[in-house]
């Protein structure tokens, strides 16, 4: 083994899960390397605690010069080992399989903690992976119930697959459970059978129960149980007269065939090794003419080592210097084998074609952690045919769909106004005391620090368009935090910039292509006329498409642009209609402009118009009389088609306009955005029609909502 | 091969890649594009359609799906759903889930690959990358400039 390591520089080969397994049956035929694991705890101070150390030694018997006093040492074959400095408090050994060592620290875990608990790590053929299992008495002391757990890697805890009622003698020590031809041993004494110790096993792939039969010895006498090179095996140590203080005769006995008859192996008499409490047999010596006991003492030494001659059927005390006087004692067949790698967890790999799949149910914060897994996630998830992947799968459900609140922040007069986005889920589930709280799903966000106030100009798959005064036009995504910064021509800017004009950003299907448009009054105020211009990235700049006469109504807030089935709608009136309020609609790719019906409901009051769940909607406030305000939402199921009443309400709230923005997630209610000297949000309870006010806290008297559905959408790469 | 049941079923044999057999209705391993097609194709006509990506344990879980999705077209769409969560939670862990995905892909059933892929994400969703690739063996092929350039781009997803 140690060769094998000094090698490791040589290939890769050797951590290959081929050569570990090669190795490790290799080693299992001569089972040479056996080592014994000596655990201690040793207490530091007050500070430190306990401190966990292993030791190794060989079972190699032809070093055991036996001194002058008839004991033999053990030959340590590896360094002390200290893995775990720096934790506090014991290190229980739990179990071992083929080289590796189970090991828990019980405080935090009462299952762990409890005296009673009973484990086992051991390998599973059929599924040719490690596990830990163990038995738990849920109910202590009388007649409970035992629960067999096995400890499950991906949750990280222990799930129960089996219970039995409890009947364990309770003597074999934890770190001897008995696992041998795939099941799990313990004596366990009945009242229904006069308190006869007899051998119970659970097969852990089956769950089936059995009982095997205990040598019949000595009536009243409770042997131990242990697994000796493979064999179970069974100890008796009786104390041949109470008046005769330490001498003792040890019998121990093997099931050679599973299910057989019992063979004795060896017995010793009149033998006097102090009076102890049990006796186990750990492992034979590696000429098998000995087999080293474990005898477990009443008072210090609490646990001394001794060989047994076979042949010479005596007892030869074990020294080990320096040994504490308690102590645990483990076999370790060195292995290159790993727990992880090995468990079929470890070995099971993922191929790439099917991890967008996984990716596009996951929360994109998730999506957006896991580029850090390879750099092959890296890049899938960069790609522009996993965003479009996501995007489709987000739009299917819309679950994600945030509030984005904008605002700009006056600072000091050298930083003047800085731009702040903070993200809102439209969840309902947290109302209280009449007044819902937004909860805010990402922290807040500062994108351009070095630079005056942004005016949000549109936004579309998670991406927010930003334009300022002093020409920046940024194309945001939040979410990936990549941006698309440019600096407009002055011309541009002012006209990107006057308050009449209006904008939208919008994805073109035809060409597949993010669009921002504008609309702007080239001469504003009066009978002038209106140009539509859209921004072109290889110019960097505005160029015009389209005009048409200048008729807004100048109503709508300019975030708020009505983009449905392709077209750009707004409120228009004319002195040829008799200045009534009606819908102006320009189809984007065709240019064909068009009017749309508007709901009459009342005549000489203008609604608003926006887009509420992918519908235009037109929202009329009007004042009942000197207290009340008549608000109603109106919205058109069917484009071109009847508009349908949405609600009503009647409030005192007196604004100068109320903008619907969005349905919450379970679309019981409907998010208003109220607008006169301040900002203000509301849901409005489509079932219990009543208005709750939301809250948001840290928020300023002014802002500007956007939707946000979050994306991995880049500007440029499409 | 194809044999004919007293309904009038067409049957079809599907061989695993260790050599296991199934036979099962035409309509039911149909719900396979890609078996669906291998039939139209006529590989079904002598013999039995060896699916070499997929192993009989595998191949056996996804007849079990096939065969209630094909039969259940009036059933309540609930009680399917039902089925549904109980049969991934059958599978256990991430292992026979990843090898389930897997055939679900290898044989084209979209229902199947929709249904491991959300059980699988629920799974990892709020796991670190580093038990992410733990659960698939993935080796993490960045430096640790690489690394923490990655971590800092995307801050907010790791808080």
């Amino acid at each position: 083994m140690d060769s094998v390591l000094r090698f490791k520089d040589l290939s890769k080969m050797i951590h290959s899960s081929d050569f570990v397994r090669l190795h490790l049956s290799a080693s299992m035929e001569t089972n040479n390397d056996l080592m014994l694991a000596r655990l201690t705890n040793k207490y530091i101070d007050k500070n430190t605690g306990y401190v966990f150390y292993a030791d190794f030694y060989s079972l190699n018997d032809d070093n055991d010069d036996v001194d002058d006093d008839g004991a033999s040492s053990l030959r340590q074959v590896r360094p002390r080992s200290c893995p775990f400095k720096h934790r506090k408090g014991y290190t229980f050994p739990l179990g071992y399989c083929h080289g590796m060592l189970a090991l828990g620290t019980p405080d935090q875990t009462p299952a762990l903690n409890q005296v009673s608990t009973r484990s086992v790590f051991y390998h599973d053929t059929c599924s040719d992976r490690y596990k830990l299992v163990q038995k738990v008495v849920v109910q202590p002391h009388g007649e409970g119930i035992c629960s067999f757990q096995s400890y499950n890697l991906e949750v990280n805890g222990f799930t129960t697959f089996h219970a039995l009622p409890d009947d364990d003698v309770y003597h074999s020590r934890r770190t001897l459970s008995c696992f041998v031809n795939g099941a799990l041993h313990w004596l366990a004494r009945r009242s229904s059978d006069g308190f006869r110790s007899e051998i119970v096993a659970l097969q852990l792939e089956m769950l089936e129960c059995y009982k095997l039969p205990l040598v019949r010895y000595r009536r009243n006498c409770v042997p131990t149980l242990a697994v000796l090179g493979g064999l179970l095996c069974a100890t008796f140590s009786n104390r041949r007269d109470s008046t005769s203080t330490s001498t003792y005769d040890i019998d121990v006995w093997v099931l050679k065939e599973y299910g057989g008859e019992w063979t004795k192996l060896f017995n010793l008499t009149s033998v006097d090794c102090g009076i102890h409490r049990y006796v186990y047999p750990i492992a034979y010596s590696k000429n098998r003419e000995k087999v080293l006991l474990h005898i477990f003492y009443h008072s210090n030494p609490w646990d001394f080592l001794w060989w047994c001659h076979l042949k010479q059927e005596k007892l030869i005390p074990v020294n080990i210097p320096g040994a504490p006087h308690s102590f645990q004692a483990m076999l370790c067949l060195p292995s290159l084998v790993n727990y992880i790698t090995m468990s079929a967890a470890g070995r099971i790999s993922i191929p790439l074609d099917v991890v967008p799949d996984i990716l596009c149910c996951l929360p994109l914060k998730s999506v957006l952690r896991f580029k850090a897994v390879s750099k092959a996630w890296c890049s899938l998830i960069e790609s522009s045919y996993f965003s479009r992947l996501q995007l489709s799968a987000s739009m299917e459900t819309n679950d994600d769909l945030m509030l984005v609140i904008v605002t700009n922040e006056y600072i000091d007069e050298s930083t003047g106004y800085v731009f702040f986005a903070d993200f809102y889920s439209l969840d309902d589930d947290n109302d209280d005391d009449g007044a819902s709280t937004l909860r805010q799903v990402r922290p807040r966000s500062c994108p351009f620090k070095q630079r005056g106030g942004c005016l949000p100009l549109g936004s579309c798959h998670g991406m927010l368009v930003l334009g300022s005064r002093y020409g920046n036009l940024d194309f945001w995504n939040p979410t990936t935090n990549q941006c698309y910064s440019t600096l407009l021509a002055p011309g541009d800017t002012q006209a990107m910039m006057q308050t009449t004009t209006r904008s939208v950003f919008y994805h073109d299907t035809c060409s597949d292509q993010y669009r921002l448009v504008q609309k702007v009054a080239a001469q504003p105020h009066g009978r002038g006329i209106c140009e539509f211009q859209s921004y072109n990235l290889e110019a960097n700049g505005f160029t015009t498409f389209h005009t048409l006469p200048d008729d807004d109504v100048c109503h709508s807030r300019r975030t708020l642009s009505c983009f449905v089935n392709g077209a750009l709608h707004w409120l228009a009136r004319r002195r040829s209609d008799g200045f009534r309020s009606e819908i102006v609609a320009l189809q984007l790719e065709t240019l064909e402009c068009y009017k749309l019906p508007l709901v009459q409901y009342r005549r000489y009051c203008d609604p608003t118009l926006a887009v509420l769940g992918g519908l235009l909607c037109a929202t009329f406030s009007h004042r009942r009389d000197g207290i009340t305000w008549d608000i109603g939402a109106w919205v058109m199921n069917e484009y071109g088609g009847e508009w349908t009443k949405l609600f009503n309400l009647i409030t005192s709230r007196a604004d100068r306009y109320v903008y619907p923005l969005a349905y919450s997630k379970n679309k019981e209610k409907v998010l208003l955005h109220f607008f006169n000297s301040s900002d203000v949000l509301g849901w409005y309870h489509l079932k219990q029609e009543k208005l709750i006010p939301v809250k948001i806290p840290g928020a300023p008297h002014s802002f500007q909502p956007m939707l946000c559905l979050p994306t991995l959408v880049n500007y440029q790469k499409l | 091969m194809s044999i004919t049941t007293e309904n009038n079923e067409k049957m079809i044999t599907l061989m695993s890649s260790d050599g296991e057999e199934f036979v099962v209705e035409e309509a039911v391993a149909a719900q396979s594009q890609t078996i669906k097609h291998l039939i139209e194709d006529g590989c079904s006509t002598e013999g039995s359609i060896p699916l070499p990506n997929v192993t009989g344990r595998v191949l056996s879980e996804v007849i079990q799906y096939c065969k209630k999705h094909s039969s259940s077209d009036d059933k309540e769409e609930k009680e399917l759903e039902a089925w549904d969560a109980e049969f991934v939670k059958a599978a256990d862990d991430h292992v026979a889930l990843t090898d389930l995905m897997m055939a679900a892909n290898f044989l084209d059933i979209k229902g199947l690959l929709d249904l491991v892929a959300q059980t699988l994400a629920n799974m990892i969703t709020g796991k670190s990358p580093e038990e992410v690739r733990r659960m698939w063996n993935i080796k993490n092929d960045f430096t640790p400039e690489e690394a923490e350039k990655v971590r800092k781009e995307n801050q907010w997803a790791f808080e």
